[in-house]
């Protein structure tokens, strides 16, 4: 099968076939063995990476210089939450376990102190 | 303005070459050498713990070894479990490293010590592979082992005054995929050349926590976001002699505006997803000897034959399970994806993925292309577990596709009240 083509417009992938991007639009070279025709005139790959950096501090600017990714409302938990969530259960664990239980979740495979050179108490769940 | 160095490289070991024609190679092996495991991953698609009852012997993992190379494969992954609990493994590692073959270990690495990394590498390990799923705290929950997370920072750095390669990968689900830049610093400063990044599935023990897997439409802002984290450390990278290479693993894509710059080399823009390639160029084996086309799909429906029964190349050439995506076609594509533009190419992306969540193969929801058409008309799809997996290694349940509007209130994935449009239902 042939080789999908790169829109260097939208850089979404092409069949070699199409005479126009499918999604942009833009005029597809008819040779395969031609470089694509670009929307403007071709950036070096050094020009597009700094074009990239400052397009991504632009957007990191405008949002307030936070770089972490928003989390989605609909996120089941924060971070915060689950913290909180694993204490608690690792709390209950210890209380019915205060030995250290081997099992977490009902799941008790055999770790523990699986090699002797192992500084298990340091591992132990 | 001055051109930025892209660091040399050469061929990955795992890629098909002009010389390798078409014909099916397991180029890239990845081998459950055990079940045993020293972590309670409670995502663990394998449900690994204790070691299976009837794991392969030393002289049939040599054997298994010899006859990979005879194949033409060019790497072995060797996971578990944890690999390293077999007491032969550096016989093992010494025998593939022997055939000229790339070995690799991936590892939760809670016992990767740096003399357990140097003597591995002095049997011919090449690489090793770290598991991060997380910071700290989702990490430990993710693997329901409180101080894992710290294990695995010292194995990475045990990995490193070895002076074995690193990688590091994850698996994203609702806990982690809002830490992904988190991540990828932290492995980053350990050290981690690359970073494999995949969507968790619904196996094994993860189909018992499907309010831990993404919803589909989750994967867009999931891809952007590495994306992002690729271009930065592109940047970032210059004249530093390489580039962290964040890659894409199959079930993650597909065909976004992120596709190459996820799937390709860093620098580079040639790959692109071009369908499964379980039992074409990839092997799986498990810890007895049965053989599947790819180490993730889920044995019953998968298992090609077993090197006690038949030898690997009579399995490689004629089971049948594990040549199923050598001919196939466009018909067993259903769903979005049957009608999708790049069906020819695409298939509906990950086998494993699509079997473990809707029952078969041909249908893709968590797609990136698929997701942003969706969007287009105003719905986005959501998955609904339906049935149990039966607490077997490699284990799947059933999830059904519901349709919905966008931006409706998330439901729980275990409903199954609410009143929108279902999607057909997978049946064997």
């Amino acid at each position: 099968m042939p080789s999908m083509v790169l829109c260097p417009s939208c850089k979404r992938h092409v069949f070699p076939r199409e005479t126009s991007c499918p999604f942009c639009g833009l005029a597809i070279s008819a040779d395969p063995g031609a470089a694509p025709p670009s929307p403007t005139p071709e950036m070096s790959r050094g020009q597009r990476y700094l074009v990239g950096a400052a397009i991504v501090a632009t957007v990191a600017v405008a949002a307030g210089c936070n770089t972490k990714p928003a989390r989605d409302p609909n996120d089941v938990q924060t971070q915060e939450e689950l913290e909180r969530a694993h204490q608690k259960q690792m709390d209950e664990e210890q209380e019915r376990h205060p030995g250290g239980g081997p099992c977490v979740n009902n799941v008790c495979p055999p770790y523990g102190c699986v090699f002797p050179d192992e500084a298990c108490d340091i591992l132990r769940v | 303005m001055a051109e930025p160095a892209i660091p040399e490289t050469t061929p990955a070991p795992r890629a098909r070459r002009p010389e390798d024609g078409d014909a099916p190679i397991p180029l890239f092996a990845v081998w459950e050498l055990t079940m045993k495991c020293d972590q309670p991953c409670q995502h663990c698609g394998s449900r690994a713990g204790h070691a299976r009852s009837a794991e392969l012997s030393t002289n049939e993992v040599l054997d298994v070894a010899d006859s990979l190379a005879r194949l033409g494969c060019r790497e072995v992954v060797l996971i578990g479990g944890e690999a390293y609990l077999r007491e032969d493994i550096h016989a093992v590692v010494g025998r593939l490293a022997g055939h000229g073959l790339r070995v690799v270990m991936q590892t939760g690495g809670r016992a990767m010590t740096v003399e357990r990394a140097r003597k591995l590498r002095d049997a011919g390990l090449t690489v090793l592979g770290v598991s991060v799923d997380g910071t700290a705290p989702i990490h430990d929950e993710l693997r329901g082992n409180r101080g894992s997370h710290a294990a695995a920072m010292r194995a990475l750095d045990a990995g490193a005054a070895a002076g074995l390669l690193l990688t590091a990968n994850t698996q994203i689900n609702r806990l982690n995929m809002g830490v992904l830049r988190e991540i990828a610093a932290e492995i980053r400063a350990r050290g981690a050349l690359a970073w494999q990044v995949q969507l968790t599935v619904p196996m094994g023990r993860a189909a018992d926590r499907p309010e831990w897997i993404v919803e589909p439409w989750h994967v867009v802002p999931i891809i952007d976001t590495l994306a992002s984290i690729q271009r930065e450390a592109a940047i970032e990278g210059q004249g530093k002699g390489w580039i962290f290479d964040v890659v894409a693993g199959n079930n993650l894509g597909y065909y976004g505006p992120h596709e190459a710059l996820l799937r390709s080399r860093p620098g580079g823009q040639e790959a692109y997803w071009s369908g499964c390639r379980a039992g074409i160029s990839g092997i799986g084996i498990e810890s007895d000897g049965t053989v599947k086309g790819c180490p993730s799909l889920p044995t019953a429906p998968y298992a090609g034959g077993n090197v006690r029964a038949l030898s690997l190349d009579a399995i490689w050439q004629h089971g049948e399970a594990i040549g199923f995506a050598r001919e196939r076609t466009e018909d067993e594509l259903w769903g979005f994806c049957r009608t999708c533009y790049f069906a020819p190419y695409c298939r509906a992306g990950c086998s494993w993925t699509t079997h473990c969540t809707l029952g078969r193969r041909g249908n893709n929801p968590f797609c990136y292309h698929r997701v942003k058409e969706l969007e287009k008309r105003g719905v986005r799809e959501r998955i609904e577990k339906r049935r149990n997996a039966p607490q077997e290694p490699y284990d799947f349940g059933l999830f059904e596709l519901v349709e919905e509007p966008l931006g409706a209130e998330t439901a729980s994935p275990t409903a199954g009240d609410a009143p929108r449009r279902r999607l057909p239902i997978a049946s064997d």
